[in-house]
Order: structure tokens, then sequence, then C-alpha cells
């Protein structure tokens, strides 16, 4: 009996490297073990056979954990931290829609000006969430190995968020410079929150070209991710703090730490 | 007789999906009961189960809940959804066309000869 639960215990063990993170996974797997291991100690095998036997039937623990990776990545990655992050951001957004509608609704605001807002707001929204989802997965990574399933989910949700924010702040940005052209006498002014609008388009384009052009996976995409959220967050609080700092330098500074890491991590193309 | 490993992979979720089809079932029970029904000859890798299992739930067409077993072990107990029946009856008549099919070719053939 000694020797069954020895035997389980290293599998198990085995199973627990093999699917990390994945405690449902395991213990479902487990029970299975000791289901079939059970029938077979009915049916009169050896302790020590059963779960020799079970163990065959069940597989290793490395071709359980290839037969998993073959699953489909999913659109919304299971971890539930990633979930909240995704969650505020939505609500976020939403209350911003629900402001500037009101405003827009009681004639306060320009319709120019709020199609402005909405879409530039979105897309630092997408950096800004990316930049979180990016901090997760360094501190989990930081742990315990990532699974190949987590870790193609959190690329896919990256380059998505990327794409967004590189698709939408262009938008959002030429709509400001016509309301400005219009309203302040200048498309464009050198001012703390344009070049941090450009800053962070910038960042979020080459978080784009690393998950999607230059096969820059894992810890590296993540740390850009971060950087790129980083872009945000110094943008922000000197634009609404009206600071005199030079922001385009700090923010050039980030936007360059992410150039370095995608110049040094990218993968060469593989020529057939 | 062994069969192809195509086949038995292709008619993985149709199998689970009928099965649970009679009622809550887990993964255990599930491969016993394939194996009951067909006399032995239909012998799945334990293991590639689960990952059907897991992707049947992820995309809607059935349930899971953790139950106590009468020996007190935790078990993941699995049942169809409505979509889980949706996809059962679309996958059963494509079955059946593929067994007509066959069913008669192999009797023209058979008259053939």
């Amino acid at each position: 009996m000694k020797e069954l639960e020895t035997r389980t215990a290293a599998w198990l063990a085995r199973l627990k490297t093999a699917l990390p993170g994945q405690t449902d996974r395991v213990r479902e797997l487990e029970s299975h073990l000791r289901d079939h291991i059970e029938r077979l100690q009915r049916d009169g095998m050896k302790p020590e056979e059963a779960v020799d036997l079970a163990i065959v039937r069940l597989g290793e623990p490395a071709a359980l954990a290839r037969e998993f990776g073959k699953l489909p990545p999913a659109w919304l990655p299971a971890a539930w931290p990633v979930r909240v992050i995704l969650g505020l951001g939505v609500l976020l957004m939403v209350a911003q829609w629900v402001r500037l509608g009101m405003g827009y609704a009681a004639g306060k605001h320009n319709l120019l000006l709020v199609v402005h807002v909405v879409l530039v707001f979105a897309g630092y929204l997408a950096v800004l969430v990316g930049g979180l989802v990016g901090g997760y997965a360094l501190i989990v990574a930081w742990r315990r190995p990532l699974s190949g399933r987590e870790r193609k989910e959190l690329t896919r949700l990256l380059a998505w968020l990327a794409a967004g924010c590189s698709g939408l702040l262009p938008v959002g940005i030429v709509l400001g410079m016509f309301w400005a052209a219009e309203n302040l006498g200048t498309a464009w002014a050198w001012k703390p929150v344009e070049i941090g609008a450009l800053a962070v388009w910038v960042s979020a384009l080459l978080l784009w070209l690393a998950q999607t052009r230059w096969s820059v996976r894992g810890r590296s995409s993540w740390l850009i991710a971060l950087l790129g959220s980083g872009v945000l967050a110094f943008g922000w609080i000197v634009a609404a703090a009206r600071t005199p700092l030079p922001i385009a330098w700090f923010c050039g500074a980030f936007v360059a730490a992410q150039l370095a890491i995608l110049v040094l991590r990218r993968e060469p193309k593989v020529v057939a | 007789m062994k069969l192809a490993k195509d086949l038995v992979a292709a008619s993985t979720v149709p199998l689970v999906l009928a099965i649970l089809a009679d009622g809550e079932s887990y993964g255990y029970a599930i491969i016993q009961r394939v194996r009951e029904l067909s006399g032995g000859e239909m012998e799945w890798t334990d293991g590639m189960l689960y990952p059907v299992l897991h992707w049947l739930e992820e995309n809607g067409h059935v349930k899971a809940r953790w139950g106590t077993a009468e020996n007190g072990r935790k078990r993941r107990y699995y049942s169809l959804k409505p979509g889980g029946r949706r996809h059962l009856e679309e996958l059963r008549a494509q079955w059946l066309t593929v067994h007509t099919t066959l069913r008669r070719v192999w009797r023209l053939q058979h008259e053939g000869t």
C-alpha cells in the first residue's frame, strides 16, 4: 500500500509540473487515476501493478499536457485577475461614454470633440489594460512556469489590445487635430498631451509589431506591454499636473526601452 | 479489430455527448461506458478524453460541477447543456448520413458480385 501511494504521489508531482496552475485538471486526473487503481485492485491486481497499469492507461504527465496544449486558446483567458482587469477597462469605457453622451445631449460638447475623446480614451484604455495584463503575466511567470495555452491566450489578448489602440488612436488624434485647427487656431502645438498621445500610439504599435510581426513572445512582450502602460501613466500624470517636466524625454525613454527589447528579442524569420 | 486513430478521434465528441444525453457522468465512467457499449472494440487512451471534455465545456456544450462520490472522492461531473443537445443532433444527422451512404455502397457492391 505504501508503494502505491509513493508511485501515485510521484506521478502527481510530475503532473503538477506539467500542468502548472491548472489545479482543477490535476484534481480531475488524479481522481480518474485513483478510480482506475481501485477498480484494478477489486479485480485482484496487486497495488503496485495496479498503479503502473493505471498510469499507462491514463498517460504520462508530459503526454497529457501535450493533449491539453492542443486545445485552441480561448478568446478570454481563464485567469480571474485578467478577467477583472478587462472588466474594469470595459466599465471605465462605458462610464466615459455615458459622461460624454450626457455632455453632448446637454449641448456642452461638440460632436467632433466627443468622437475624438471616445477614440483616444478607448486607445488609452487598451494600452492600460495591456500593461496590467503584461504585469500580471510577469508576476505569474516569476512564480511558476506558464502553460503553453496560457501563453497563447495572453499573447492573443495583448495582440488584440495593441491592434485596438494602434487603430483607434491615430483616428482619434486626427479628429482632435481637426477640432484644434477649428477651435484653437492650430492643429498641432507639441503640447504634453499631444506628445503623450503620439508616444502611446508608437508604444502600442511596437507591442503590436512584437506580437504579430517580430515573434517577440513571453516575458519580453509582457515587458513591452508594461512599458507601454508606463508611457501612458506618465503621460497622464504629467498632462494632468501640467508640470513643465520634459515629457518628450521621459516618454521617449520608455518607448526606446520597448524598441530595444523588440530589437534584441525578435526571432529571426526561418527561411524554408 | 483495431479502429483507425482518425475514426476514433472523429467519433469522440458524438460519443461523449450521446452518453451525457442519458444523464450526468464523469470522465472515468464515460470511458467505461464506451468500452462496454463497443464490446471492448473501442479502446481510448484515457487521458485523451479530458481535453475533449474541457473543449466541450469551453464551447458551451456541457457544464461541469464538482461533486463527492460515495467513497468520498471529489469528482468532476459533466452534464449536457441545450447547446450540447443541439450539437449532438447535428452530429447524429451527419453520422447517419455517412452510415447510410456506406451501407448503400456496400449493398450495391454486394448485389453486383
